[in-house]
């Protein structure tokens, strides 16, 4: 029987669609049971206070690989970290299917 | 996150048991799988053989699921609930059985046609056995679950099918799901390092189209979005040295 990938979420970069930070981009740094997880963006929302999430109710990404790497390993990865990781990975398109060459990005589990 | 638990020999010997009985459950329910058998009988067939034999359906009550089996039909994924439905000619049909045998479980599936089927569903079945033996080839020591996904990712990628990502393997032993999660794409050398001992339920899910998914209302029933059809084939297996050891080798190879 196959497990809902909840862990895969883990270092996903994701764009809140729902509550009063519509819009706002974070990275996922926890999962809490099938549909909730935890949710950081290093400034207002850091490792110290990261905010609960629904599934539901973002958009995800492609994954940061090192910061997802780091979470799937259980370190707690810095604020500074995770505004980099915000900086660099491109968040305004939902993730699309990797091409057969294309397999170095965005796996969450990398 | 889950606990990813490390097993002793003797350990690995009494999921090696669970895993020849969950084999050869499998074994008797593909060998029931025909044109107008519901899904409900081969649900019964399958508990009433791991309980005569003193082991429990894994599955049954597993976070509410209410059959022994899971059954996925052509554009079902998996986690099909077994029910009335009746199996048709040129159908393909996912079995994933877990038994539950002396502390330990034991987890693997199989998707096999149901009488004739075309030519390029044929091709979606041996490309997902082709993929689930690319990735047990990685289970050993000095790899990653990450490289276990991309051996599976690579396989099926160049077949033109692909990879579901929302679902993925998992560890397995004392608890039906345990860590590591198992992604069947990923980055080689990435995700969490290997260890011996450690086991795990491999389980590539190969669709024909799309790579998206969704969920019936029933809560379970992992669908494709785009309807095309979806495969699925998994074994348990314990991370060696050298390679993986199957715990739940067929005894025989049945037909697909």
């Amino acid at each position: 029987m196959v497990e809902e990938a909840t862990g895969g979420l883990l270092g996903r970069v994701v764009t809140s669609k729902a509550g009063r930070d519509r819009g706002d981009r974070y990275v996922v740094v926890a999962t809490l049971g099938a549909d909730m997880v935890l949710v950081a963006d290093g400034q207002r929302r850091g490792m110290d206070r990261p905010k609960k999430k629904n599934v539901k109710h973002l958009i995800l990404h492609d994954a940061a690989p090192a910061l997802a790497e780091a979470l799937a390993r259980g370190e707690r990865p810095r604020d500074e970290v995770i505004r980099t990781a915000l900086a660099d990975t491109a968040g305004d398109a939902p993730s699309q299917p990797t091409p057969a060459s294309g397999a170095t990005g965005g796996a969450p589990e990398a | 996150m889950s606990v990813i638990e490390i097993k002793t020999p003797a350990e690995i010997a009494r999921m090696r048991r669970a895993g020849a009985l969950a084999a050869q459950a499998l074994a008797a329910v593909l060998e029931a799988v025909a044109p107008g058998v519901t899904t409900a009988a081969l649900d019964h067939l399958a508990e009433t053989f791991i309980r005569d034999h003193g082991a429990s359906p894994s599955f049954k009550g597993y976070r509410g699921f209410p059959g022994s089996i899971c059954v996925s039909v052509d554009d079902e994924v998996v986690h099909g609930i077994p029910g009335p439905r009746r199996l048709r000619a040129g159908s393909i049909v996912s079995i994933d059985l877990g038994v539950y045998l002396d502390g330990f479980h034991a987890d693997l599936a199989r998707t096999v046609p149901v009488g004739q089927v075309d030519g390029a569903t044929q091709r979606l079945l041996v490309v997902t056995e082709e993929a689930l033996a690319a990735g047990i080839a990685e289970a050993c020591a000095r790899r990653t679950t990450g490289d276990i996904g991309h051996a599976i990712q690579r396989v099926v990628e160049r077949a033109g099918f692909s990879v579901v990502r929302d679902l993925a393997g998992h560890g397995v032993g004392r608890a039906l799901h345990e860590g590591p999660e198992l992604p069947n794409f990923g980055a080689a050398g990435g995700g969490v390092p290997l260890q011996v001992g450690m086991t795990l339920a491999i389980e590539p899910m190969v669709n024909a189209g799309g790579v998206k998914v969704t969920v019936d209302a029933d809560g379970w029933t992992v669908r494709t979005r785009d309807a095309a059809r979806s495969a699925h084939a998994e074994h348990t297996v314990a991370v060696g040295a050298e390679g993986a050891d199957v715990l739940t080798g067929l005894p025989v190879a049945a037909p697909i």
